[in-house]
């Protein structure tokens, strides 16, 4: 890819990213979300995180094929719900990601 | 304007310092893997500061690197980043009243992190308290931009030295869960989480990581079915 046709790139990377991140926000007061269906919104970021984070612990990609398989004795999961006991026990990021890492980390090992 | 003396913003600087570490992981990773496709250290520096969308970024790049037309490039761009269509509207009733300048950058510096968080803390948009909710929100979402910037940083500068094998982005995916579980603290979230996890699960394989927005979707759908059994239930 040229230096040119890079940059063209880039720039077309950043008006999607102005579009979808303020897609909403443009027409300012003039548009108004209706109140029932904002108020369902709140739940919109926590399945969006489901989604991000449940390939990573669940799944494995095949790397001939480029396709998720579902991996139930991978250092991902058994790290992942290492992590989420440490979290309703701790109740505190910084020991949710400890524990999690160091759960992965020795699993990585013994699997 | 002294704005980042205020409370409110020292509130939100505050409520991303932990999350901080998880970020700075997951910004590592992804610009060692920009540059192990191919891109160069000045390239990778820009592109962090004009799009800032890692998962865009990492969307694309074997997309830039096999000389693919731009449409496809940004088409995947733009479905990677759908989720924040929405993520918009939720902050939308917080926000309209800012320029529109004002509004562009904020809705440009959103992140899921940020957004996560902003919804746990103020759930109800309240108009008399629009600056405080504006200054949180620029708060944690200017530490997310500079945190991610510096990982970018260190990825150009040690990448080299990282081994790919320690997994650290796995940092991130943790930190992740511990977001997830104190959004589901009833009946409706949970059942709206299920869904999204099984949508999720269904639909893994598909292109474009539609997954995510399938997921958003359903859970959405889920949650207001969920209220309105309930109310009728009464």
């Amino acid at each position: 890819m040229s230096d040119i046709h890079l940059w063209i790139t880039f720039f077309g990377l950043m008006a999607v990213t102005f579009v979808t991140r303020s897609f909403f926000l443009l027409g300012g007061s003039k548009f108004n979300i209706p109140e029932t269906i904002y108020e369902f919104l709140r739940y919109a970021p926590t399945a969006a995180l489901i989604a991000i984070v449940l390939p990573e612990i669940l799944f494995i990609k095949d790397p001939a094929s480029q396709l998720f398989e579902i991996d139930l004795y991978s250092p991902h999961l058994f790290g992942g719900v290492v992590a989420i006991i440490g979290y309703l026990v701790t109740k505190s990021l910084l020991g949710t990601i400890f524990l999690g890492m160091v759960a992965f980390t020795a699993a990585r090992y013994f699997i | 304007m002294q704005f980042f003396k205020t409370p409110a913003f020292i509130d939100g600087v505050k409520a991303m310092s932990e999350p901080a570490i998880a970020i700075m992981a997951w910004s590592i990773v992804t610009n060692i893997a920009l540059l192990g496709s191919g891109l160069k250290p000045l390239e990778t520096f820009w592109l962090n500061l004009l799009v800032y969308a890692g998962s865009a970024q990492l969307a694309v790049m074997p997309l830039i690197a096999g000389d693919y037309p731009l449409w496809t490039i940004w088409l995947t761009a733009l479905i990677v980043n759908l989720r924040f269509v929405i993520f918009s509207a939720g902050i939308q009733p917080h926000f309209k009243k800012y320029s529109f300048f004002e509004r562009m950058g904020i809705g440009y510096i959103n992140s899921d992190f940020a957004f996560a968080k902003f919804v746990q803390k103020f759930p109800y948009s309240d108009p008399a308290n629009s600056r405080v909710e504006l200054l949180y929100f620029l708060g944690m979402a200017l530490v997310n931009w500079t945190v991610w910037q510096t990982g970018v940083l260190i990825a150009i500068i040690f990448g080299a030295h990282i081994p790919s094998n320690w997994g650290i982005g796995f940092a991130g995916t943790v930190a992740l869960l511990a977001l997830i579980i104190p959004a589901i603290k009833n009946k409706t979230s949970l059942v709206s989480a299920l869904v999204a996890a099984i949508t999720c699960i269904l639909t893994i394989n598909l292109p474009y990581r539609l997954t995510i927005i399938c997921s958003v979707i359903t859970g959405v759908i889920a949650a207001i079915l969920m209220d309105k059994n309930y109310k009728e239930a009464k």
